[in-house]
This record gives structure tokens, sequence and C-alpha cells, in this order.
């Protein structure tokens, strides 16, 4: 072996230490979380939900043979991490169990590292300001203090107290119909004259972010209840159907849609309610749904 | 199988802690079972500080994503909440101190009030699903816990070691709870005196024929210097396997052989309230 051979061998271990030198400092000095930079925009839904994704990602995904635990402990965390897997394949499925877990999981990180406080909490839903929540809002709150009393029988003592389900007439339409309008939401809300803790609240972030994350959307909640069925996404045009129209040159139609003149596939769901007929439709059509799982037409 | 509560029922500090620990850390070490030391405690590192130097272990791949409490009892609580505990799930979230032997369950170390609230109404859930997995359950109760969720913790024990001191009063104030009848009885009660020392008047022999007015000998846990330093500088596991080599002439020789006593006690009362129960 010459001597440019030699050298050439220890510059070639010299760039390797250096590379490997470097790229271990970088991993240590890695922030897993960037602290909360706090703005406007911190504490709403969205940023929430992001501030989870990634959370749960890091969790999930962190590599335990890094942290230097001794073999069983090894065992129990990656037992423990496998769980936590388990459980957010679960909840997407609709596992009851899963998903108090994971919304629990959820709490905790908000509260303990995000730093939602009962200062804060009123930015990703207007708790304070009934008159700025919207009818989704006020139905979450409301379905959430009878599920802590009634718990899944809730959206059927709601509907029984306030007889949701009568047959009645609707501005617009010509014949009665089944129907939970959103001026009836907002009475009940202003009857029932609800006074929220701060965890109250918490929870109910929480079930918003779930259903948006893991969840079924703004069925998630009515799903679980004990009813006999709920329906989503057959209301009216789906789609498919409008990004057709829209490379046609129909653009009475496409305004028509834009100013929510035509029903839409997800601008309502429906449930069937069993009580005296054995099955009945209630329409509820705040829903302005951002379904983004593609749900059976019967769950 | 069992669960051992060791209790201060008095005013004064007694040593509950060091005589749980020693108690758990003595019993594992010589007898082949399966023990869990639960700790009840709040903003105190007293059961960790004896064990582990610092929990925090750096690799020299940087730090741990799991910013948020996944372990301990903080863990415990969240997997409650979930609904998704389970005897056999406890294991995952102690901390190994002998391997099948003995594990720790420390209390709430931080100053969250909010945690520990949530933390202490599941004590009672915790304990009475660690005695279906472990053999023994060691629970050091913190006098500072409400009083209805301390009644609940010795509500659910089956030996309460009250810890008292060498005074007078304390024991005979324990005596007084006992022939209440109440939650400590005769059976289930095994009086300890913590930090005992032997050159006073106020001795085992003496207390236990003029105080307690009974011929078996009460027990104690005597103060031990070594224990002292071991739990301050993590080493209470190392200085367990050194008493073993000890002899007789040994100065701590008294100290391993109290613990070993109140075994015996507590294992021979258990078994005889079995035998009542008719287990």
């Amino acid at each position: 072996m010459t001597i440019s051979n030699i050298l050439l061998v220890l510059l070639v271990i010299l760039i390797a230490g250096i590379f490997i030198y470097f790229h271990i400092r970088s991993k240590k000095n890695a922030e897993i979380v960037t602290n909360i930079d706090v703005d406007d925009q911190t504490y709403t839904l969205a940023k929430m939900i992001e501030f989870i994704k990634r959370r749960l990602d890091e969790i999930t995904k962190i590599n335990l043979y890094d942290i230097g635990l001794s073999e069983e402990e090894l065992k129990r965390r990656k037992t423990k991490k496998y769980e936590l897997k388990k459980a957010l394949k679960g909840c997407t499925y609709g596992d009851v169990n899963d998903k108090k877990y994971v919304k629990e999981l959820i709490y905790d990180l908000l509260a303990k590292e995000y730093g939602v406080t009962e200062m804060n909490i009123s930015k990703a839903i207007p708790f304070d300001i009934p008159s700025v929540l919207t009818p989704q809002d006020k139905f979450d709150i409301l379905l959430y203090f009878y599920k802590k009393e009634y718990a899944y029988e809730a959206l059927g003592e709601l509907i029984n107290k306030y007889k949701l389900d009568d047959f009645k007439y609707v501005q617009g339409e010509t014949k009665p119909c089944y129907v939970i309008t959103e001026e009836e939401i907002n009475d009940i809300y202003e009857k029932e004259n609800l006074t929220l803790a701060f965890s109250d609240k918490l929870n109910i972030v929480v079930q918003r972010i779930y259903q948006q994350y893991k969840g079924y959307s703004s069925i998630d909640e009515i799903r679980d209840m004990n009813i006999d069925g709920v329906s989503g996404g057959v209301s009216g045009l789906p789609e498919s159907f409008i990004s057709q129209v829209a490379q046609t040159d129909s653009a009475d139609y496409l305004t028509q849609i834009a100013e929510h003149k035509v029903q839409r596939a997800c601008d309502s769901i429906w449930i069937m309610f069993h009580r005296k007929i054995n099955s009945f439709r209630i329409f509820i059509f705040w829903f302005r749904s951002r379904t983004k799982k593609s749900l059976p037409k019967y769950i | 199988m069992s669960i051992v509560t060791f209790w201060n029922g008095t005013k004064e500090q007694s040593g509950t802690t060091f005589s749980a620990i020693a108690f758990a850390v003595q019993s594992a070490i010589q007898h082949n079972m399966k023990i869990l030391l639960i700790s009840t405690s709040f903003n105190d590192t007293t059961t960790r500080d004896c064990f582990w130097k610092s929990n925090i272990k750096k690799s020299i791949f940087g730090s741990s994503a799991e910013k948020i409490s996944n372990n301990g009892i903080e863990g415990l609580e969240l997997l409650m909440r979930g609904g998704k505990i389970t005897p056999n799930r406890i294991p995952e979230y102690t901390g190994i101190l002998l391997r099948d032997r003995l594990e720790v369950l420390t209390g709430v170390e931080s100053s969250n009030q909010d945690l520990y609230d949530k933390v202490k109404e599941k004590y009672g859930q915790i304990i009475s699903l660690a005695k279906e997995y472990y053999n023994l359950v060691v629970v050091d109760l913190d006098r500072r816990l409400n009083i209805e969720y301390q009644r609940t913790i010795l509500g659910l024990s089956d030996i309460i070691v009250p810890v008292v001191t060498q005074k007078a009063k304390d024991i005979q104030m324990i005596q007084e709870l006992i022939n209440q009848n109440d939650i400590l009885n005769r059976e289930n009660t095994v009086i300890t005196i913590g930090r005992y020392m032997e050159d006073t008047k106020y001795n085992a022999k003496n207390i236990t024929r003029n105080i307690l007015k009974s011929k078996d000998i009460i027990n104690v846990v005597p103060y031990n210097n070594l224990l002292f330093e071991a739990a301050q500088e993590g080493r209470v596991i190392d200085i367990f396997f050194d008493f073993m080599k000890i002899r007789e002439r040994d100065i701590n020789y008294r100290f391993t052989q109290e613990l070993n006593r109140l075994f015996d006690t507590t294992k021979g009362k258990n078994d005889m309230l079995k035998m009542k129960r008719g287990q």
C-alpha cells in the first residue's frame, strides 16, 4: 500500500468521523417540540389540530432505542407505544374506549403542553359570547352537558325533552317534515342557560379537535348515541356532480350552488330515532359538514 | 395478593416513608415475591431520590419526545380516564427496582395541584387493581391526603402499619383507635415505631410491657444512618444488598432483623385474616 493510499484512507475515515460527529450533535440539540410561539392564531382550532397531529406523530414515532433504556423498560415502553398506536387506529373505526383514551390524551396535551387556559380557550370556540356561537357550537355544548348526565341516551333525552321529533312545517317547504332547525337549537341553548367550567370548555374543544382529526366529523358524537342510525352525504348534489357542472358553462347554476340555494350532499345529516314510529328521519340542516371520511350511507 | 399500608396517624414525623421503603426492599430481597411500592405523596421526590439519582437520561442522540407524562402515576391516571386500565397494564407504568421482585410507583412529584386532585381520587382503584397483579402491595400513605381518601385506602388494606414515634402519647392514641374498632382493629393492625432508638427508657420492651400491656414485643424500624445516607444518593437497593453480608456483631444487623420480624408479623396477621375469611 502506497503512502497516498494510506493518506486517502485516513482522509475518508476523518470525513466520516466529522460527519458522524455533526450528525449526532445536530440530533442532540434538536428540539422535539419547538416552543409554542403565541400569537392571535395560536389558540384557534386549526392551529390546535396541527399541534395535536404533530405531537401524536412524535409520540408514536419516537425511537425508543435512542433513549438508553434497560431491556425491561424498553419492553414496557414498546408495549405502551403499541397500545397508543392501537388506540389511534381503533378510534378511527369508532371504538368508544379508544376514542375516550385518545380524547383524554388530547386533553392533557392541550392543557399541559399547549398552554390552553381559561383566558385563551374562547379563541377556539367563543364560549363567553353566546351570540357568536354557531348552531353547531351550541349543539355540541348541549350534547356535552346532556351526555354528562344521560351518557348515550343524551340525544334521545334532548329530543324528547324539547319535542324535537314533532312533525312540523319549515319555511320554504310546502309539506311538513321531521326537522330540527337552527332556531330550535338557539332556543334550547337559551333555555338551558348552561354555566361552563374550564374543564367543560376544554372537553368540548377536545371533542371538536378529535372529530376533525380522527373522528367522523359532525356526526362523531351523534353516532355514539343510542339511536337507530345516522346517515350523511345523502341530502342533495354530490361533490362529483358539482365539479362536473363546473366544467360546463352553467354559470347560473354554479352561482346558485355558491349561494347555498341548492342542497348539497353534505349539507345535512339524517338520524333515525326510534320512538313511536319504527323509523323516521330528522333533518338537521346546519351542518355544512366537512366530512372527509367516506362514510357508509347508514352507520 | 395483599395490601400493607404504612400510615402515620399522628402529628409527628415518624419516618413512615423510610419504613415503607425499607420494608418493601428487604421483603423483596428476602422473599421471592412480586412487590409494588406505591407512594401517595405530593410535590415530593423522597421515594424517587431513594432509588434513582436523576430520572433524566439524555442519550447522545438527544432527548425523548415523551414530554408529556406518559409514565408513572400520571400515565396510569390517563389510562384510567381512558377506561383502558387492567391489572396487567400497571407494570407498564412502574419503575423497576429489582426485576420480577420490586417495582415502585412514585407519587405526584410536581406541584401540579390539579393533577394531584385527579390522581388522589383514583388511588383506591389503582391499589385494588395492583393487588390482583402483585403478591404484595406496600402503600406509603401520605398523611396530607384528605381524610376520606385515607379512609378509602385504609379500608382497602389487608394490614395497616401505623408508624408512630417513640412517644408514649402517640402509641396510646393509636391504641385508642384500635379499641374503637373502626378501621383499625386488633386483627389488621401492626403498630410499629419508626426511627427507633434502643438506648432509652422508652424502648420496645418497656413500651410493650407498660403501655401496650401485651406479650408480643412491639415492632420497630430502627433509625439507620446508612439508609439515611443512601436515600439521598439513590443507593437504597445497594445498601440492602450490602446488609445481606453483615453478621450479628454488625450494628446494622438489628435493623434488618427488625424488618424481617415486621414482615413475619404482617404475614402472620394476614394469614390469620385469610383463614378467618375462609380464603
